[in-house]
């Protein structure tokens, strides 16, 4: 039992016919561990979330918290608790009566309760507020105190809906990494909702990538990024390009696959057949522009963002790629003919069909 | 461009002036000696005294403060109720339930006036105050109503859900979220619908029975009658009356902002 | 999913609704088509004499007079109301705060002691002709009370402020740099004003006018007082007839026929400005 501490069974929901938010998805989490669902928006991860603290019924499935179908129960009683999207603390208490809130329904003495706010202030560094309301409050401290009611209650599970989406850049680094010495400090398992990347592979222990109400890959941070089963996981976790090619040669691990007119070498696991249709992946910083690179391009345009500088590339068989590098120095011009190359090692075959690993 | 001008300035001016004049001269001459409302004589109380000492006054007085407590009680819990309701249930019938309960204020007073009376004669019902009730009550639940339903349209639904998550029952996160924070929107509407209520006449004529009188009916009779000191008196009672109710739902809604 | 929990809450304000403004309407339907009883009250015999009656020229008359009086108070309102509304929402936000107060002020007195300060200032001997006197501009004391002019003063003054309400309301929402591009694009001041401000806030004035001739055609009251019964409107009608008259049945068809107009006239203005609820209103 002690694998499965949370686990979800085959979970079915739809708001509207033929519009089905979760198409049926499994999922087992163990205890103390911190599980990211990674997707766009809309692709289901806050309705399973909802689904496990019971804010939502599923239609079909059910969740089993340490052994226990608590599929039937309401939010208020399962040990389970949750950071809401935009902190939703109860604007007419102050930040003591907001942590202490569960423990009152609880009915637990007053004493116990300022003990436990006292306690869950220190935690998350707010020492000294008791008294503010939540509309004196910034954003990260608002967040930190939702954190804080959310844990008061000793939940065996945190759920956390995308706790850190209103806040900015700097703030967002900071608390990413606050949450995180906060669960290994609990021991608390944690599942994590959010549509950035970054923020999954940076905290998580696992990743599920969800897309359409299911899950495209389950695995640790590692496995997502530079081993993407689909090209969903690859586009969506690596900013990955996407690439129809066709085997041509095969050598063991050292395959070698037709991209239009131009071949390229790829090391691969994944057991194929020459002639077969692939899909590759390749990431745009793995894309080198060297004058003795194999294949051709013409560029398209360029321009620099987040401190990258990128480069479309139209291939002679009409597909684009990007190319990406740190700095700005470049010394191509859009229209201009140019050669590139990537590493076998480098580019990922994605989409395959199940079970054909070595 | 978008400034105003002198010109646009006078005009507002001039217009709000035209709009205050009638209420200042009521106020000005209730406190005048002479009978004649033209010539300004000297400061005297003396119409209050007499309106004072007017036993149908504090009879219609009473009635009316009777009937405005009540209708806004009754309207504050069916409203607020219903506009809670309205927000969780999705019926079908929802949106022809939401459209009757608030047609009192979009069909002409007159017809609900005469519609309620045609339709309390038929229950023979008597018409007193229980009547008067329940047609003040027809037509202060929408203010409640709307009051409550755009305080509710802002509200996050993840606070109740909050609640909830941290173990409260569906009850008690009620009464502990949201009813505190739809409390000023209660309230406000509350005193919206109070003034409606100390403010009618066409429908309280059709439905007060014989012997019954409200202060707005007294009025309204006793214009028909002719101008008399007395009534200035009463009018600048009422308004200083509406003034002060004006103060506490300004105050309510200083509260209200405060909350959020 | 303590949705079940919710369905209480509704149920009052559902029964009360049903019973008490459904089920009057519906009646009132019912009783339009009912035969007047011989000296009072209803005999439940199927007719449309009601509605025949209608047509007799008297009642014509009435519902034309009332129509005159909606259209002139109307008028007046919207030529009074839109540019106050309109330069309302010109103002700085200060500004806009004091004329909005100033606004609703008046709208929570009762409506009868603001008219009855209108008696005060017209009637024969009242503060208009004496000032008009003391100034030798008259020599005899004009008749304005219970006038068909004194009438509409009261409609425009008790209905002005629902007309300017709607204007500003719309108004306010008006994007100003339009306005800039409009004439930066060449269009004169008045040229700018009507392709641009006039025609968004548009809206907001056919809003109003429905907010203020609806009920100008119903407020008996202000008839009543300031005109002293010269002018019959269609609410002094059915008011006469459920009281004096004892004709419920056509009490009640001029008012099916007020409902049908008013609705006629709230789904016309949806029409026009596909707007879903009449601007002002909540």
């Amino acid at each position: 039992m002690s694998d499965s501490f949370l686990e979800l069974k085959n979970l079915k929901k739809s708001f509207a016919p033929g519009e089905d938010v979760l198409q049926g998805i499994n999922l087992t989490i163990r205890q103390g561990e911190f599980v990211t669902l990674l997707g766009a928006s809309g692709c289901g991860k806050t309705t399973t979330l909802r689904i496990i603290a019971g804010l939502e019924q599923p239609d079909s499935g059910s969740v089993w918290l340490e052994g226990q179908d608590v599929t039937a129960l309401e939010p208020n009683q399962r040990d389970v608790n949750t950071v809401f999207q935009n902190y939703a603390l109860f604007p007419h208490m102050n930040v003591a009566d907001n942590i202490g809130y569960g423990l009152k329904i609880r009915k637990a003495p007053k004493a116990e309760i300022k003990k436990k706010v006292k306690e869950m202030l220190e935690l998350v560094q707010l020492e000294g507020y008791e008294k503010r309301k939540p509309s004196e409050l910034s954003g990260g401290q608002k967040q930190r105190v939702a954190i804080a009611r959310a844990l008061a209650n000793n939940p065996r599970v945190l759920l956390l809906d995308e706790p850190l989406g209103a806040l900015d850049l700097q703030l967002r680094r900071t608390m990413q990494l606050e949450l995180k010495r906060l669960q290994k400090k609990l021991g608390i398992t944690f599942i994590y909702i959010t549509h950035d990347q970054e923020e999954a592979i940076n905290m998580s222990d696992r990743i599920v990538v969800m897309n359409q109400g299911q899950f495209e890959q389950i695995g640790t941070p590692d496995e997502i990024y530079n081993h993407p089963k689909t090209s969903y996981v690859a586009a969506f976790v690596g900013n990955a390009n996407i690439l129809k090619g066709t085997v041509a040669e095969k050598n063991g691990h050292h395959i070698k696959v037709k991209l239009g007119d131009e071949v390229a070498s790829i090391d691969t696991e994944e057991k194929v057949n020459v002639g077969e249709n692939v899909t590759v992946a390749l990431r745009g910083e793995n894309i080198l522009l060297e004058e003795n690179g194999n294949l051709h391009a013409t560029v398209k345009e360029k321009n620099f963002a987040a401190g990258q500088l990128r480069v479309l590339l139209t291939l002679p068989n009409g597909d684009e790629v990007t190319a990406s590098r740190f700095g700005m120095n470049a010394d191509i011009q859009p229209g201009q003919q140019i050669c590139w190359r990537f590493e076998p090692k480098a580019a990922v075959l994605v989409d395959r069909p199940k079970g054909g690993i070595n | 461009m978008k400034k105003s001008t002198r010109f646009e300035k006078i005009y507002l001016g001039i217009v709000f002036l035209l709009m205050y004049l009638p209420v200042a001269v009521v106020i000005i001459f209730s406190f005048n000696e002479s009978k004649l409302p033209v010539r300004l004589t000297g400061f005297s109380l003396q119409w209050y005294q007499k309106l004072f000492a007017d036993r149908d006054m504090q009879e219609a007085l009473v009635n009316s403060l009777i009937l405005g407590a009540a209708s806004c009680a009754v309207s504050a819990v069916i409203g607020t109720m219903g506009a809670v309701g309205l927000s969780r249930i999705h019926w079908k019938t929802k949106g022809a339930l939401e459209y009757i309960s608030i047609l009192p204020l979009m069909i002409p007073e007159i017809i609900l006036g005469m519609v309620l009376m045609a339709f309390f004669y038929m229950l023979n019902l008597p018409f007193g105050m229980l009547t008067l009730l329940i047609g003040h009550t027809v037509f202060c639940i929408p203010y409640i109503l709307m009051e409550v339903k755009a305080r509710l349209v802002g509200m996050d639904p993840s606070l109740e859900e909050a609640a909830r998550d941290l173990g409260a029952t569906s009850l008690r996160a009620f009464f502990d979220i949201t009813l505190p924070l739809i409390m000023p929107a209660v309230a406000s509407g509350s005193l919206l619908a109070f003034a409606m209520s100390m403010d009618d006449v066409v429908i309280s004529i059709f439905i007060n029975g014989p012997r019954l009188s409200t202060l707005p009916i007294k009025v309204y009779t006793q214009i028909k009658t002719g101008v008399t000191p007395e009534i200035n008196a009463l009018c600048t009672i009422m308004l200083a009356f509406t003034v002060l109710l004006l103060l506490v739902y300004s105050l309510v809604r200083k509260l209200y902002r405060k909350l959020r | 999913m303590g949705k079940k929990s919710r369905i209480w809450m509704i149920l009052p304000l559902y029964i009360f609704t049903l019973i008490f403004v459904a089920c009057p309407l519906l009646y009132m339907v019912a009783l339009s088509f009912a035969t007047p009883g011989e000296v009072h009250g209803v005999q439940w015999i199927f007719t449309l004499d009601n509605y025949r009656k209608l047509l007799e020229p008297v009642y014509l008359n009435t519902f034309a007079q009332s129509f005159q009086l909606a259209f002139t108070s109307t008028l007046f309102i919207t030529l009074i109301g839109y540019p106050f509304g309109y330069y309302m929402a010109k103002l700085p936000a200060g500004g806009k705060k004091k004329a909005m107060l100033l606004l609703m002020l008046p709208f929570w007195v009762n409506s009868l002691i603001r008219l009855y300060g209108w008696i005060i200032i017209l009637q024969k001997k009242g503060l208009l002709n004496f000032l008009l006197k003391k100034l030798g501009l008259i020599e005899k004391p004009l008749k304005l009370m219970y006038s068909y002019p004194a009438i509409v003063i009261g409609m425009i003054y008790v209905l002005l402020p629902f007309m300017i309400l709607s204007v500003y309301s719309s108004a306010e929402k008006l994007d100003w740099s339009l306005v800039e591009a409009a004439r930066d694009l060449g269009a004169g001041k008045i040229k700018a004003f009507w392709t641009v401000s006039f025609k968004l806030t548009l809206p907001g004035l056919l809003s109003g006018v429905i907010l203020t001739f609806i009920p100008s055609m119903g407020l008996f009251f202000i008839a009543d007082i300031l005109g002293g019964n010269k002018v019959v409107l269609v609410g002094s009608l059915i008011q006469d007839q459920m009281t004096r008259g004892n004709n419920w049945p056509f009490a009640a068809a001029l008012a099916v026929i007020m409902m049908i107009l008013t609705t006629l006239m709230i789904l016309l203005y949806r029409k026009v400005t596909n707007a879903k609820e009449v601007e002002g209103l909540g």
